[in-house]
């Protein structure tokens, strides 16, 4: 096990540079002027001539990818162009929005995934219940939000359209998640007003997932249902829940653990969709206007980062599956 | 079977719900106030930033959205009257400018405070220039980079004195992103922080003499503006503005239509004519003028350039395209900025059907989608009823700024929406016409062109200048490479109770913030 464990870290520390190479090779390929974009777009020529020089690109290739991997060690993600602060302090501020509400999907995915999948196991076939979540979870993700704003807001008034908070002066840490301060800081108003602005935005962003790992989980779940030692649990006098919790979940959560990996992806790139929709303050709402002002600097700083963490998260998946089934480490 | 009556049942159920609570069309909302009076019982108003503000530098950002908060906060020397483009005094009470116009000296306000409670006077105001003559690389220093000097001879006089006579000098004062006075709080050798300049502290913190104060910064979530209680002119109506950031425009009119925002700017066109009651919608013209420009790297011959003119004439299609907000351009100048004595008129189509032009792309900027697709739609319509084969094309921002370095792999046509500096017709020529400029995409270079319009830049009567400057961008569209299109209008939607939503053909979508009042 701890050979594997090695390995795949040993791995991952090369993928993760291979993407660096990716990163800085996307980043002079670009077809625009990254000193006309830091300058705007009424720089006389003669400055943006200068700013060109100043950022290094009259340099040959290597000798930028050598300083770009020699700031990257130090952290310097280099300046945003838009906010004029470092990448690395505008990623620190955005960062506890994108992570309140990645998690927040995250477990309401998987919640919903084994609800899906175990409901699905039982009744032994699929239901209207199901039929609807993959419904819900296929259409693409603004429309979803679109309608979940115009239904549970707009019409109904059950949560609020956007933001993170409204509430004047929330605390600001020590976690800068609104959801686990507000206890810590014993102002439970804050908790519950964050959850009521997370609620539109975390169930749109765990649509999708939960019914790929639910439908995943689910045929593991058939599969290992058929198995000998379930029909000898039964014989035994143990009731199907039992036995589903018992039994069946471990035995199939290998697959479901494996498209959860898969599925963080597919979450990031939802990120920057939500964020936009339901005016999140996160990394994505960063990136999409780092897009939209061509903020290259920024823009890679975000990708770099969403790169590196699902490769540490679809690591940290390959330790998960041979902690669940000893049989893959021995592969 | 049984499933079946349960998914009726479900979808049933699904309706009842998207049809109650206020069925009567307008929303009920979620949280926080819905509807009640303008700015509610404390007198604020609330509006959303379809995109974020950048930075709040006066000196070093080119925003549009965020115009309005800022010209809130900061105040420069001169400004246009309302909806006009006649000058006048701001913080200057009077002004004189030398014959040659290179010596411009203003008398300035006395008693006028800054944010941080210290008081105006001429070497604030100098500090401020100064600081974008010596940072020609911030967005806007080249707003003063002809300057040679700045005397200050008494506390409430200032005398600037450029290098080459310009009589658009003072109109350069009056642009929305023109030279600001700022306090002595970003000044502070802590902020200035050596050669960053006070960049990093005025990208997020303020020290103006404006009406409001700004009292949040909450990047990527909200603004807040408060009024500052030491202004020096006539208290606002309103007490602050909240402005929240919602990047998805059908969020903000949801909003709008729940009455949790009382304004919002960037309506879609083509649903202003289902803006719902009691919305009220205002339109004025600016000075923002829509261009298309032709490759002349690309299409080297005239005769298919005006054969493209002549196809897209905007007569028969501008006023459709954008709904009813705008009208076919008369010169490539907005109407409030400069007028023709006869309008220009596009080539006749029957005098080119010979001419033989190939595929073409029509290009616009992807932050420019929603205004540029349906006028690139209408385009390519046109040309294919021409006998020219077209394709649309959407460049990245920085890509589409980017088509003057090598304009041979440009697209063959662009278009353009243009928000000239100010209202001098210089504004444009220098950065869109004439030759080289940072503006002019596709490189079209006409010395005879360059000639008048550095004319006009010293002519000492208005009605020359207005003659040269029309010249030159006349020739411009001879050449089928500059083709002015539309003076396009632009759109505030507001709940009913706002009044006095003062507005001015320099500043696009926004109105002037202190002048606002409800209605009785």
């Amino acid at each position: 096990m701890i050979r594997f464990i090695t390995w795949r870290l040993v791995g991952m520390v090369v993928v993760i540079l291979s993407m660096t190479f990716i990163v800085f090779l996307l980043r002079s390929v670009v077809p625009s002027d990254p000193a006309r974009a830091a300058l705007g777009s009424s720089a006389p020529l003669a400055a943006v001539r200068a700013e060109r020089v100043a950022l290094g690109l009259n340099h040959p290739l290597w000798q930028q990818y050598r300083h770009y991997l020699g700031q990257l060690l130090h952290g310097n993600l280099g300046l945003s162009v838009t906010t004029l602060n470092p990448v690395r302090s505008d990623i620190a501020t955005a960062l506890p929005a994108s992570l309140e509400l990645l998690l927040a999907a995250a477990i309401l995915a998987i919640v919903m995934a084994v609800v899906l999948a175990t409901v699905q196991g039982l009744l032994r076939g699929t239901s209207v219940f199901s039929h609807a979540m993959v419904a819900a979870g296929s259409a693409p993700i603004f429309l979803t939000g679109l309608l979940m704003t115009y239904i549970f807001w707009f019409r109904l008034g059950w949560f609020p359209s956007s933001g993170r908070t409204s509430i004047a002066d929330p605390p600001t840490g020590p976690t800068k998640l609104l959801v686990i301060d507000g206890l810590l800081h014993g102002r439970p108003g804050v908790t519950v007003n964050a959850l009521e602005h997370l609620a539109l935005p975390a169930l749109t962003l765990a649509l999708p997932m939960s019914v790929a790992i639910g439908r995943t989980l689910r045929s593991s779940i058939v599969g290992v249902l058929r198995q000998d030692y379930i029909r000898t649990a039964r014989s035994k006098g143990l009731t199907e829940f039992k036995i589903l919790v018992r039994h069946v979940l471990r035995n199939a959560s290998t697959a479901a653990i494996s498209m959860t990996g898969l599925q963080i992806g597919l979450l990031f790139a939802n990120l920057i969709i939500v964020e936009q929709i339901f005016g999140w303050p996160g990394l994505g709402l960063y990136l999409s206007e780092a897009l939209s002002r061509s903020d290259l600097n920024a823009t890679l700083g975000v990708a770099l980062l969403f790169g590196i963490t699902y490769i540490v998260i679809n690591a940290l998946v390959d330790v998960l599956q041979a902690v669940a089934d000893p049989r893959v480490s021995l592969e | 079977m049984r499933t079946r009556k349960v998914f009726v049942a479900i979808a049933v159920a699904l309706t009842a719900i998207a049809t109650s609570c206020g069925s009567s069309g307008s929303g009920s909302g979620g949280g926080g106030s819905s509807g009640g009076s303008v700015g509610g019982a404390d007198k604020v108003l609330r509006t959303a930033f379809n995109e974020d503000v950048g930075n709040i530098d006066p000196d070093n950002n080119f925003e549009v959205e965020g115009l309005g908060m800022i010209e809130a906060m900061y105040q420069g020397l001169l400004q246009y009257a309302p909806g006009t483009n006649h000058i006048e005094g701001l913080l200057a009470k009077s002004w004189t400018a030398s014959a040659d116009a290179k010596t411009f000296t203003f008398q300035l306000r006395t008693g006028v405070k800054f944010h941080d409670g210290s008081t105006m006077t001429s070497a604030n105001v100098k500090q401020s220039f100064e600081r974008r003559v010596h940072n020609q690389d911030f967005f806007t220093g080249y707003f003063l980079g002809d300057v040679k000097s700045i005397q200050t001879p008494s506390p409430s006089t200032i005398t600037v004195t450029l290098n080459h006579s310009n009589y658009g000098f003072l109109d350069s004062l009056c642009s929305p992103w023109g030279p600001k006075v700022i306090g002595p709080q970003a000044f502070t050798p802590a902020h200035v922080d050596g050669k960053d300049a006070s960049k990093t502290w005025l990208s997020k913190h303020e020290d103006g003499t404006g009406p409001y104060v700004l009292t949040t910064y909450d990047r990527g979530n909200e603004y807040s503006l408060r009024r500052f209680a030491d202004y020096w002119g006539p208290k606002p109506y309103f007490n602050g503005y909240d402005i929240k950031i919602i990047p998805s425009l059908e969020q903000e009119i949801l909003q709008l239509r729940a009455g949790q925002l009382d304004f919002v700017d960037q309506y879609p066109f083509q649903q202003l004519g289902q803006v719902p009651a009691p919305l009220k919608v205002l339109s004025w013209n600016t000075l923002g003028m829509e261009l298309a420009i032709v490759n002349t790297h690309r299409i080297t011959n005239q005769a298919e350039r005006q054969k493209i003119a002549a196809a897209i004439n905007p007569q028969s299609w501008i006023s459709q395209a954008y709904s009813g907000y705008a009208t076919p351009a008369l010169s490539n100048y907005a109407k409030t900025m400069l007028t023709p004595t006869t309008p220009w008129t596009y080539p006749q189509l029957s005098s080119f059907k010979s001419v033989h032009v190939p595929a073409l792309t029509v290009a616009y900027a992807s932050d420019d989608i929603s205004l540029q697709s349906q006028a690139a739609d209408e385009i390519i319509a046109k040309l294919q009823a021409a006998g020219i084969s077209a394709s649309a094309r959407v460049m990245p921002t920085a890509q589409f700024d980017n088509t003057a370095q090598a304009p041979a792999k440009a697209p063959d046509i662009m278009l353009v929406h243009f928000y000239p500096d100010d209202a001098f017709p210089g504004s444009l020529a220098y950065l869109v016409f004439q030759c080289g400029t940072p503006l002019n995409y596709l490189g079209y270079c006409n010395k005879q062109a360059d000639t008048l319009f550095n004319a006009g830049f010293t002519n000492p009567s208005a009605a020359g200048r207005s003659q040269q400057f029309l010249q030159g961008a006349k020739l411009g569209f001879d050449a089928g490479s500059f083709l002015g299109l539309a003076d396009l209008k632009d759109v505030i939607v507001y709940r009913p109770g706002l009044a006095n939503l003062v507005t001015y053909p320099v500043l696009p979508w926004n109105f002037n913030y202190a002048l606002a009042t409800a209605s009785s």
